[in-house]
């Protein structure tokens, strides 16, 4: 299997440049964390690239891979943050739905994110994630719910 | 609610993008069987340890507190520089050598970007390390020059030859994953300068280091590796022959 090569391996990193962001953001719920977070994950997935089996899959290997370094990162660095103090500005230029969201609980919210905002089937999330089909269907659907209560609250 | 479906989500900001190309620009070339940063982490790594444990005395200014290094993959050369163009770099003219007789050839070298923390959080002024590697079979010695010299420890044993006063020394380097633990084992053994921990591998890595430090017209010359089949002769004599070069 031949390996992508460097030019390659750029612009596909590139192209997925905003879906990093944000889920490196969704977990991190800060933007330092997330940029530091995507970095590492762009150079282990570079070091690893052999491990990426087929390359139609590049957006959903390396959200993976982003996704195992956000959490090693919150292990080192206790970034923690208690939903209070979720700045305003945690996401500028951000609609009302995108702040509910950030409210959810992770369990809940990163399904949200990787298939609402980032566009991934159920099949791709699970993949991500490493869940059952059923059980990112059945998250998707309770976060759908407290989302539209949370909503609907706010009117 | 249907994919794609939320509007208004945040994109990346303009300071993000700019540092995610720098990443990609900075990306070694792939080699067949070698995990390049890895390896580059853990030269890193050890560049840090050696110019940190070289300075257990008080400087101008207060106590050293740390180094912090950065270097850049963009940076790298494979040909030896000249005299002249390292001069520029660092700001004094180093001896160079292609080749020892000991059949250590220059493979490439990098530029290292430095600055010293003092005691009080006082800066100095950023400097700048030329790191060349030489190889022989499957070993590496590294060679690193620089126009600010870093205090050298207590511990290390001095020697005098051909004029010029070398400092040896030598101990084992742990580098460990960031959540290690440190045990009482590592704390005795550090509190006798057996042992340096360096933090930031992705499993516990131990290597024996050596390094032989010394300096001459403006120049402090730092001659180390890990797992060198190399002793501290063989150091000493390499060291003369670049001097005499």
């Amino acid at each position: 299997m031949k390996i992508l090569d460097k030019q390659t391996f750029t612009t596909l990193v590139l192209k997925s440049e905003d879906t990093l962001y944000r889920v490196a953001w969704s977990i991190l719920r800060n933007s330092a964390d997330a940029e530091d977070a995507v970095q590492e994950a762009v150079l282990r997935a570079w070091e690893k690239l052999d491990s990426l089996r087929q390359p139609q899959y590049f957006r959903t290997w390396l959200t993976r891979i982003l996704i195992r370094e956000c959490y090693r990162l919150r292990r080192a660095g206790s970034l923690i943050i208690p939903l209070e103090e979720l700045p305003e500005t945690a996401a500028p230029d951000s609609g009302e739905i995108w702040r509910s969201l950030q409210a959810l609980p992770e369990a809940l919210r990163l399904p949200v994110v990787l298939h609402y905002v980032e566009g991934y089937n159920v099949a791709e999330t699970g993949a991500i994630l490493r869940l059952p089909a059923g059980t990112v269907k059945s998250r998707l659907s309770r976060a759908r719910s407290t989302l539209r209560m949370e909503l609907e609250e706010s009117k | 609610m249907k994919p794609n479906d939320l509007q208004n989500v945040p994109k990346a900001p303009q300071g993000f993008h700019k540092r995610l190309v720098q990443t990609l620009d900075s990306l070694p070339e792939r080699k067949e069987g070698i995990s390049m940063k890895r390896k580059t982490l853990t030269k890193l790594l050890i560049a840090a340890a050696v110019v940190t444990v070289m300075a257990a005395t008080v400087i101008a200014g207060g106590r050293m507190l740390m180094i912090s290094a950065h270097s850049y993959h963009g940076d790298d050369y494979y040909e030896l520089p000249t005299a002249a163009w390292a001069k520029e770099k660092i700001g004094a003219e180093p001896k160079l050598i292609a080749e020892f007789s000991n059949g250590y050839t220059f493979d490439h070298g990098g530029i290292t970007e430095n600055e010293i923390t003092t005691e009080g959080n006082s800066k100095t002024q950023p400097y700048v390390t030329l790191d060349l590697t030489y190889r022989k079979a499957d070993e590496s010695v590294e060679l690193s020059l620089s126009s600010v010299p870093t205090p050298v420890s207590s511990d290390a044993e001095q020697i005098e030859r051909d004029g010029i006063t070398f400092h040896y020394d030598s101990y084992t380097h742990k580098i460990v994953p960031v959540d290690y633990k440190e045990t009482e084992e590592d704390k005795a053994a550090a509190a006798n300068g057996e042992l340096v921990l360096g933090w930031g591998a992705e499993t516990v890595e131990v290597y024996e280091f050596q390094a032989l430090v010394w300096e001459q017209n403006g120049v402090q010359y730092h001659l180390y590796g890990h797992d060198l089949t190399l002793t501290q002769d063989d150091l000493s004599d390499m060291a003369c022959e670049l001097m005499a070069s």
